[in-house]
């Protein structure tokens, strides 16, 4: 993916491009909500970050300015600011996705990464497969090789989500945010508890399990090793 | 406290100007204005229209005498002086008559001849003078003790011209003058003006100190809230604005600011307690990740990756630690959670218990639960959630049994309609529970009970639950939990109970007075009663 990082905190923007670097993209960086603008539109980017407090023209206006120009491109704004109120201000200035500082670098990268799936024909997608495992929407069914499993409605949207990131990685956060549509985080392992449950549905008895935790950061569903 | 007596007379010296600057002031001064004109309005009226009624009937009378002594003229003819002789014969007849009436009858003849005169002489006035004129003349008088005594008098007088033809053909002018002496009036005249003007002069200084007073009073109160402020700028953050107790718009002020005080102190000492807490508990983690560092740099041999991973769990750990304080922190200031809007509880209970239960269930609880119907209140459905999310991460924490407990964990998740139209909202468990003593202490900020320093978490879950609560204005309170249950050893005693959390949030529509819309309802019911029966 080619990438736009506009974060004024230089010690920031290197720790996060050289991440991104690392991860296989290509990076450009801008140190201010102008430059930001300029290089954005000279286009062909897949996803922009960018910081919501920046010196001269904010975040929040750049981005603004960019979707009025008709720049359809997934942007996640990074902040400090963390409040439901903060949030909406985000998205309602064309945000995609917002990730609140102090943030950890897999969580960042999973979610750029899941934004740059965003793109394209997915969410009119009616059927997901990985493997051997398949999930029609319409039907909401689960099948894997050919066996129907029963999941509750939640699993199922659980299993949905990972399946639209499926390859990718998928933060207990970006679950409880995006299944369960909380910004808070429980101290108890609940999400583990469900992704362990999910597990025994759709792994227990295959050979191959999909449903891999990624030590540190989340969870994913690949037929990978 | 030198400086304090100096700045007092300072204020003493500028108090005249600054008394002058005051809106009170300034209003009692245009009002004052307004009322000594209008004063002086209504004193002038009355003594024009009553002076007014007596100089004309002077004047009527000047001209009844005029016409009579031009009747007295023409009856004699106008040929020659005959008619003049008479006319002079019944002024001197008249002087004696009247009291105070002057006369004059000049020939101008040619030649001129004062024929008879009261005054000595002609005043310059009556030439050429339409109507009642006012002069002023010389009266001669005899004193009581026989001594000649010359005053000025004041009178109105009004001058008639006969015309009469001489024997040559020519004609002889005679001015008659007939005249009052006014002194009387001009006395009345006099003290009525000075009257007036003292009345005007009473209203005006009434005006200025009634002002003066007034705006005293005025500065005074605003000089009592100027000092409560400037204190309260200057540290001292107890200080609260003394109330007359009469309930009038100063005191309104005076409570309304006082309130805005007490917010401001809360705020204050809550960030204080913070910075104080954070001090305190971020502290000693942050020197052990330090210790914990330098010694991984001094010593080659130490296991740098697994000093690393655990550093960074304690710095994971405290940055949960500082995000919650902000929350609290965010909610308390009514700056987090966004604008209140109608939140179902039970809804978002079913939510959290189907979020919970799995982990529940893991953890070997059973998890209840006990969600009744329930009106909807007004708040935001993420801090609701945390709240309930809080108390379940609580339980499930504290609430925990040994292995070989006859007691089987159970946490009761309860909403249900309150009597005022509000939401109760309860998690209860049947743990070790909390002593009374402690209950009210475990809502404050980074408290931790002894017995659960070896868990993990940071003391900021249950004042997090407080100021969601505050935030929705509902009632928090900490008591009882479930009964434990009596087990067959007798080894609990029976009266235990676990903890217990319930929120008591306010109804979402005040509840309408009772008095007033129960009444029409009421007369309603009894004809359809009346009906049935």
């Amino acid at each position: 993916m080619r990438i736009l990082v506009v974060e004024d905190d230089a010690d920031a923007a290197t720790f996060v491009v050289k991440g991104l670097r690392e991860a296989g993209h290509a990076v450009d960086h801008a140190l201010d909500g102008d430059t930001g603008k300029n290089m954005s539109e000279n286009g062909g980017y897949d996803a922009y970050v960018i910081d919501r407090m920046l010196p001269g023209m904010d975040g929040l206006t750049m981005l603004e300015q960019r979707r009025a120009e008709g720049d359809e491109t997934p942007a996640l704004f990074l902040s400090a600011l963390g409040e439901v109120d903060d949030r909406v201000a985000g998205l309602q200035a064309g945000g995609d996705d917002y990730l609140v500082k102090p943030y950890a670098f897999s969580e960042l990268i999973a979610r750029v990464e899941a934004l740059g799936r965003r793109r394209g024909p997915q969410n009119i997608q009616t059927k997901f497969s990985v493997a051997d495992l398949e999930m029609d929407i319409l039907s909401r069914t689960v099948r894997r090789g050919g066996r129907k499993i029963d999941l509750q409605p939640r699993e199922f949207r659980l299993l949905e989500y990972l399946l639209r990131h499926s390859g990718q990685v998928v933060t207990r956060t970006m679950l409880l945010e995006n299944v369960w549509e909380y910004h808070f985080d429980p101290q108890t392992n609940v999400i583990d508890v469900h992704i362990s449950r999910l597990r025994s549905k759709i792994d227990k008895g295959f050979d191959k399990p999909l449903l891999k935790t990624v030590r540190g950061a989340g969870y994913t569903l690949t037929d990978e090793d | 406290m030198e400086g304090d007596g100096q700045r007092r007379g300072l204020t003493r010296l500028g108090l005249i100007p600054r008394l002058l600057r005051t809106s009170a002031f300034r209003y009692t001064l245009i009002y004052t204005a307004f009322f000594v004109l209008s004063v002086l309005g209504i004193g002038y009226f009355v003594y024009a229209s009553t002076l007014g009624q007596t100089m004309d009937r002077l004047d009527q009378e000047l001209i009844d005498e005029l016409t009579y002594l031009a009747e007295i003229n023409r009856s004699a003819g106008t040929d020659g002086l005959a008619g003049l002789a008479k006319v002079n014969t019944e002024v001197s007849r008249l002087k004696v008559v009247k009291d105070g009436a002057l006369y004059m009858v000049v020939l101008v003849g040619p030649p001129v001849r004062v024929l008879s005169s009261d005054l000595p002489n002609p005043p310059p006035e009556m030439l050429g003078a339409q109507g009642m004129f006012e002069f002023d003349y010389t009266a001669r008088t005899v004193n009581e003790a026989g001594q000649v005594v010359f005053s000025t008098r004041p009178a109105v007088g009004r001058v008639a011209n006969f015309i009469y033809r001489s024997s040559d053909g020519g004609q002889i002018r005679a001015i008659i003058l007939a005249a009052r002496d006014i002194r009387d009036i001009a006395r009345i005249r006099q003290d009525a003006q000075t009257v007036i003007i003292r009345i005007g002069g009473l209203t005006l200084l009434l005006g200025l100190i009634l002002g003066s007073i007034y705006s005293g009073a005025f500065l005074r109160r605003v000089d009592n809230i100027g000092r409560t402020v400037r204190a309260i700028r200057d540290g001292d953050l107890t200080r609260r604005i003394s109330l007359s107790g009469s309930g009038d718009e100063f005191d309104t002020l005076s409570d309304n600011i006082n309130a805005m005080l007490d917010q401001i102190e809360r705020l204050m000492t809550g960030m204080r307690q913070v910075s104080d807490n954070i001090a305190h508990d971020l502290r000693s983690p942050l020197t052990r990740i330090k210790a914990r560092l330098e010694s991984a740099l001094n010593d080659p041999s130490a296991d740098r990756a697994a000093v690393l991973d655990q550093t960074t769990t304690d710095v994971e750990r405290l940055l949960a630690t500082f995000n919650a304080l902000l929350s609290i922190t965010r909610i308390e200031s009514g700056e987090g959670g966004g604008t209140k809007v109608p939140v179902d509880v039970t809804a978002v209970a079913e939510e959290l218990l189907e979020l919970y239960e799995p982990a529940a269930q893991d953890d070997g609880f059973v998890l209840v639960g006990n969600i009744k119907p329930a009106p909807v209140v007004l708040g935001s459905r993420e801090l609701i959630s945390q709240a309930i999310a809080n108390l379940l991460d609580n339980a499930l924490k504290y609430a925990r049994r040994s292995e070989d407990s006859a007691i089987t964990p159970t946490i009761e998740l309860t909403v249900a309609p309150r009597p005022d139209g509000g939401v109760l909202l309860s998690v209860m468990d049947n743990g070790p529970g909390v002593s009374e003593a402690d209950q009210e202490r475990i809502l404050q900020r980074f408290v931790r009970l002894e017995r659960s320093r070896s868990t993990a978490g940071n003391g900021l879950g249950l004042s997090l639950v407080s100021a969601i609560a505050r935030r929705h204005n509902a009632q928090l309170s900490i008591g009882r939990g479930l009964p434990h249950e009596k087990d067959p050893q007798g080894l609990v005693a029976p009266s235990a109970y676990g903890l217990g959390v319930r929120i008591a949030f306010p109804p979402a529509v005040p509840a309408p007075k009772p008095g007033k819309t129960s009444r029409p309802a009421a007369a309603k019911s009894v004809p359809v009663g009346q009906a049935k029966a």
